[in-house]
């Protein structure tokens, strides 16, 4: 079957469990060997076949009981309430993996790695990254909230600036490294306080990472 | 008192006991709690391969990371423009065995290869 043509361009912020740098990034196990995550996009420029989809904001909270690609993990996608029901469709098509190449985008791996995807949520989401300086949140009132600042060096208090290439990354070529901070009400309940963060400026189509 | 002006270019491979992405590079605590690792000079950065052997004291061997999902190679790179040791490395695996006063054995753990440019102002970036 064809596939419908999509794209989104925009910055992305993650946060997990993992201590800083996250060891799966590099193909090792998690830190306390399971993952818990959050992530936020804010759409800059994108679409879907005919559908726009320039400015409006996805996240997701997500959690395995192992590594990811080990699976049995459970996903709530989060899509922005501003969204028409054309727009709705079109980001939740673009977040559960369809119209893209098997391990072709993170949504997808992260899709098929789940045994359980929750009902999607309509909700308001603030958004708002400054990869200079590494500060950002993400929030959905009364479901997530995700706070990222400078990793700090221990020794000197100092702002520690560390970017991550991945090559063939299915999620981002480059992405600063930061420390973040994540409470979560939802339905995957999250905790964590100074771990692993990412900001990322994402552009990505049904056939990966554009490079 | 003035300081001797010195300068070292070069490509370096280093390997230690964390997991591959060391976590000491990112300021968080080293994998096993204590850090054990080694520096060689002479290698290959862009296809990750480093061999080094200083007999009786460290024989040691570098290569790219596989992915425990798929098999492949995987490229992975940290970037620091405020590092004290590199600007760039290419992450890969090392594993090596020394003997003498710093005795070890690593076995697939974090490899960094990158090219080394220090003066005693600190890494020329």
């Amino acid at each position: 079957m064809a596939h419908t043509d999509w794209m989104i361009r925009g910055p992305e912020i993650a946060s997990c469990n993992c201590s800083y740098g996250c060891p799966c990034q590099f193909n090792a196990l998690p830190t306390d060997g399971t993952c818990r995550a959050a992530v936020g996009i804010q759409i800059e420029k994108g679409h879907y076949g005919k559908v726009k989809l320039d400015g409006l904001r996805l996240a997701a909270t997500a959690a395995w009981p192992g590594p990811i690609h080990m699976g049995h993990g459970e996903i709530q996608p989060i899509v922005d309430e501003r969204a028409t029901p054309e727009q709705r469709e079109a980001l939740l098509k673009i977040m559960s993996g369809q119209d893209t190449e098997p391990g072709a985008t993170f949504f997808q791996v992260f899709v098929s790695m789940c045994d359980t995807v929750h009902p999607p949520m309509f909700k308001k989401i603030d958004f708002n990254a400054d990869m200079k300086s590494c500060v950002g949140h993400v929030s959905v009132p009364g479901v997530v909230e995700v706070k990222t600042e400078a990793i700090r060096n221990p020794v000197t208090g100092k702002p520690h600036h560390a970017k991550v290439s991945l090559r063939q990354g299915f999620e981002y070529t480059e992405a600063e490294y930061a420390s973040g901070t994540i409470k979560s009400a939802g339905p995957i309940a999250l905790n964590t306080v100074g771990k692993h963060a990412h900001m990322a400026m994402l552009h990505m189509t049904g056939q990966g990472v554009v490079r | 008192m003035a300081r001797i002006d010195w300068l070292i270019v070069g490509k370096s491979f280093g390997n230690c006991n964390c997991d591959y992405g060391c976590p000491c590079q990112f300021e968080s605590l080293p994998t096993h709690g204590a850090c054990r690792g080694f520096e060689v000079f002479e290698i290959d950065i862009e296809a990750r391969k480093a061999t080094a052997s200083i007999p009786g004291v460290l024989e040691t061997e570098g290569r790219p990371i596989k992915s425990p999902a798929t098999g492949q190679d995987h490229w992975v790179r940290i970037d620091m423009p405020g590092g004290i040791e590199f600007d760039i490395a290419e992450i890969g695996s090392g594993s090596a065995t020394t003997k003498g006063a710093i005795a070890f054995t690593l076995k697939d753990s974090y490899g960094q290869f990158n090219r080394l440019r220090h003066h005693g102002g600190g890494v020329i970036h």
